[in-house]
């Protein structure tokens, strides 16, 4: 940042991944198909929906243990799709189980590191530059040092995109709490990460 | 819930009279050339009570092949092509019947991983489809070829630049394309080809009307036999050999192109005629000149008359009659 | 505004979120405050860094790893009695209670019976999707632009375009043509043009804009070759 002309920053619409989520009135065909037990049916949803269910489990429980989350998720939903209600956009309702299941995981198998035996402590503070080649590796580390439910907000508003309603209905809470909720889970993520660097893209 | 199910499918199945959808075939997955994947699948459909009536098909990315055939499913086979599974797992074929006999199906590619792009000239769907004869097809492409044949009940078909091509078909039938070659063989029907900057062929064409449009191609046509023909042009020649219906019309005009025009005529016909240069074929003492039209009468006045007129601004116009 | 003011507001600024003054607040305070900018840069950088993380492959064999729990868990089924099926189906974890539960579980058997004879002659999903609406409300972003899914979208207007330039070249071979007519021809053709081209301005884009284009550009085609707009009218329109 130069004297003369302060950059600031500035807000940049955050771009969602991937196109916003089905009408119900799609979902419906698909569910209805997959109730009938059609295969086809079947593993056409799964490869809809397996690499975010294996993305999200993948950054809340880690590499070790993402594909028996994963697993369990879709098994979760093709055995629950016949109560499934409707009253959600499929996505949501996976996802939802995916968070859940993720969680759970983690209570059951209680948080320990992922990374081997290097601590974030060790890992020297980047320098100021704005494109940093190790921030994504950084940040994956600090990922697992957050607290699970701040972990969770993370994955789902800043690595998967999803607007906050969308969090806020897989996290069945009010779209005010998520808000506070990845505010907080940033702050924290700053502080475990250290110096950034750098002016925003 | 699925084992409930296979119980009373179990139980039900000797009272079944018609056979159930046929499963389709697993996917054939096979490395083409280039280290290119193809996947091959089918799909049959069996219409819920009313058969088949409409068939839309929308497909930006490949060819669209449909045939009729004395039946009551449509079956569709698609070919996909792409570079890597990845790629594949994006190309998506929609089917959505509807209870009142129209089924449609359509192509699309799902928006991939932000960073990863994949060029249109990577992707590929073909659709081949079977349809019942009496289904009325609506179809349209982009770059693909568009054909369809032997079927009754005419229909739509629209392409950008992929070629359509019309064979064996009855019903009114409606082409258009921006610069793909027309070509309509053996259609019985009312018809309106249009085209933008490619050619449009007939061939054995018979029936009310009609209507065949280039603005930069060329119109050909032989054994044209329908009522009232209307055939336009910009900058094309046009051809035609036809045979004129009792009472028919029929008006061939261009800006710049030359006319030439070959009439097995039935009954009399009135003809009027501008151009560059004129030329009907007709010993002088049957033609008069008219405010710039030069005209003819053929045949006894008694008779049904047919009407005709050829007219080109820049370009020559010819006839010649054969009763 | 003082800083704590201003960085609890950070997260939704950096999102776009606050609109209008609130946002300049927010802006004029960094403008002067260079702590609370490098904790603004840090948490874009941060989002920006996270939103970069790489998507991630599903394992390739997990498809089949989930077909035999699934498989499993259908014999495990088959195993128990029906009414336990009936009642683990419609569980409370399904916000269903037991009592209502058996008896929606014994109509949907019902159901499935009169419902068999139809369900089966249904269509067969391919192995491929039922189209999910594709709405960028968003500017596609703008790493993937040479992507095929967005030239796919792009299609309509290219062609559309197509037929507006074949339409702006015939109304000027046309309008050669007008300057022969009397003056009732040129009202009716001038008239008639401005009505073709106001259903193409309205029409949606797509096949019913390239439609109104086609009208146009059949009725300038034929008042360009045959000098008569009388009859250019009488003969309809494709």
């Amino acid at each position: 940042m130069t004297d003369t002309a302060i950059d600031v920053p500035t807000p940049v619409l955050a771009e969602p991944r991937t196109r916003v989520s089905a009408t119900l009135s799609d979902d419906a065909q698909l569910i209805a198909a997959c109730r009938r037990g059609e295969a086809r049916a079947m593993e056409m949803l799964y490869h809809q929906f397996k690499r975010r269910v294996f993305g999200m489990a993948h950054r809340i429980v880690g590499p070790n243990d993402a594909e028996e989350v994963a697993q369990e998720v879709f098994v979760r939903v093709f055995r629950g799709l016949a109560a499934f209600r409707g009253d959600s956009a499929l996505s949501t309702w996976i996802y939802r189980l995916t968070v859940n299941a993720s969680l759970s995981h983690l209570a059951r198998r209680g948080r320990r590191q992922e990374v081997g035996d290097e601590t974030l402590a060790d890992v020297p503070a980047a320098p100021e530059v704005s494109r940093d080649p190790g921030l994504a590796a950084r940040i994956e580390r600090a990922l697992v040092e957050l607290p699970p439910g701040y972990r969770a907000i993370l994955v789902l508003h800043d690595v998967e995109g999803l607007s906050h309603e969308e969090c806020a209905a897989i996290l069945e809470c009010r779209v005010g709490t998520c808000k506070s909720q990845l505010h907080k889970a940033r702050a924290r993520m700053r502080e475990l990460l250290g110096p950034i660097g750098g002016p925003p893209q | 819930m699925k084992f409930v199910l296979l119980t009373l499918g179990l139980l039900a199945a000797p009272a079944l009279a018609e056979p159930a959808t046929k499963p389709a075939t697993k996917p054939a997955t096979k490395p083409a050339t280039k280290g290119e994947i193809v996947e091959r699948s089918r799909v049959e459909i069996q219409p819920a009570g009313h058969a088949f009536t409409n068939l839309t098909v929308d497909n930006p990315l490949g060819d669209v092949h449909v045939e009729g055939y004395d039946g009551n499913a449509v079956m569709i086979e698609t070919h996909k092509h792409a570079p890597d599974d990845d790629t594949l797992d994006r190309l998506r074929v929609s089917l959505v019947p509807s209870a009142d006999g129209s089924v449609r199906i359509s192509t699309l590619v799902d928006s991939g991983k932000e960073l990863k792009q994949v060029a249109r000239s990577a992707v590929r769907i073909d659709l081949v489809i079977r349809a019942p004869r009496k289904a009325r097809i609506d179809a349209a492409t982009s770059a693909g070829k568009l054909s369809i044949e032997n079927l009754d009940a005419g229909g739509e078909l629209d392409s950008a630049s992929g070629s359509i091509s019309v064979k064996n078909v009855s019903g009114e039938l409606l082409t258009h394309s921006v610069s793909g070659a027309t070509s309509l063989v053996q259609v019985f029907g009312s018809v309106d080809a249009a085209t933008l900057s490619s050619d449009v062929d007939l061939d054995s064409i018979n029936g009310e009307k009609l209507v065949a449009s280039a603005n930069k191609g060329r119109i050909a046509g032989r054994r044209v036999m329908s009522r009232d023909i209307e055939l336009t042009t910009t900058e094309g020649k046009i051809v035609l050999e036809a045979e004129t219906a009792l009472h028919g019309h029929l008006v061939v005009s261009s800006l710049h192109g030359d006319i030439d025009v070959h009439l097995r005529r039935h009954g009399a016909v009135n003809v009027r005629a501008r151009g560059g240069k004129v030329d009907l074929g007709q010993p002088a003492n049957l033609i008069e000149h008219t405010a710039g039209w030069t005209v003819a009468t053929l045949g006894r006045s008694s008779d049904p008359m047919a009407s005709i007129e050829l007219m080109s601004k820049y370009g020559a116009v010819s006839l010649a009659v054969i009763q | 505004m003082t800083c704590d003011d201003v960085r609890p507001q950070l997260t939704a600024y950096l999102d776009g979120e606050l609109e209008g003054d609130r946002g300049s607040a927010v802006r004029g305070h960094l403008r002067g405050c260079a702590a609370c900018r490098t904790a603004s840069n840090d948490e874009a950088a941060l989002r920006d860094g996270l939103r970069a993380l790489p998507t991630l492959d599903a394992p390739s064999g997990m498809w089949a790893k989930i077909q035999t729990q699934l498989a499993d868990a259908e014999i495990a089924d088959s195993e128990k009695p029906r009414w336990r099926r009936v009642l683990a189906r419609w569980s409370p974890q399904h916000w269903v209670t037991p009592r209502l539960a058996l008896a929606s579980g014994a109509l949907a058997v019902i159901f499935c019976v009169s419902a068999w004879r139809y369900t089966h002659r249904d269509h067969e999903l391919p192995q491929t999707a039922l189209v999910l609406p594709q709405l960028p409300t968003l500017p596609a972003p703008a790493t993937n632009n040479g992507d095929v899914a967005t030239e796919i979208a792009a299609l309509p207007k290219t062609t559309s375009d197509s037929y507006a330039a074949a339409a702006d070249e015939l109304v000027k071979l046309a309008t050669e043509s007008r300057a022969s007519w009397s003056d009732s021809q040129q009202k009716q053709f001038d008239a008639k043009v401005a009505e073709l081209q106001h259903d193409i301005a309205t029409a949606d884009e797509g096949r019913p804009r390239q439609r109104a284009y086609r009208t146009l550009i059949r009725y300038l085609q034929r008042a360009a070759t045959r000098d008569e707009v009388a009859f250019a009218d009488t003969r309809g329109t494709p």
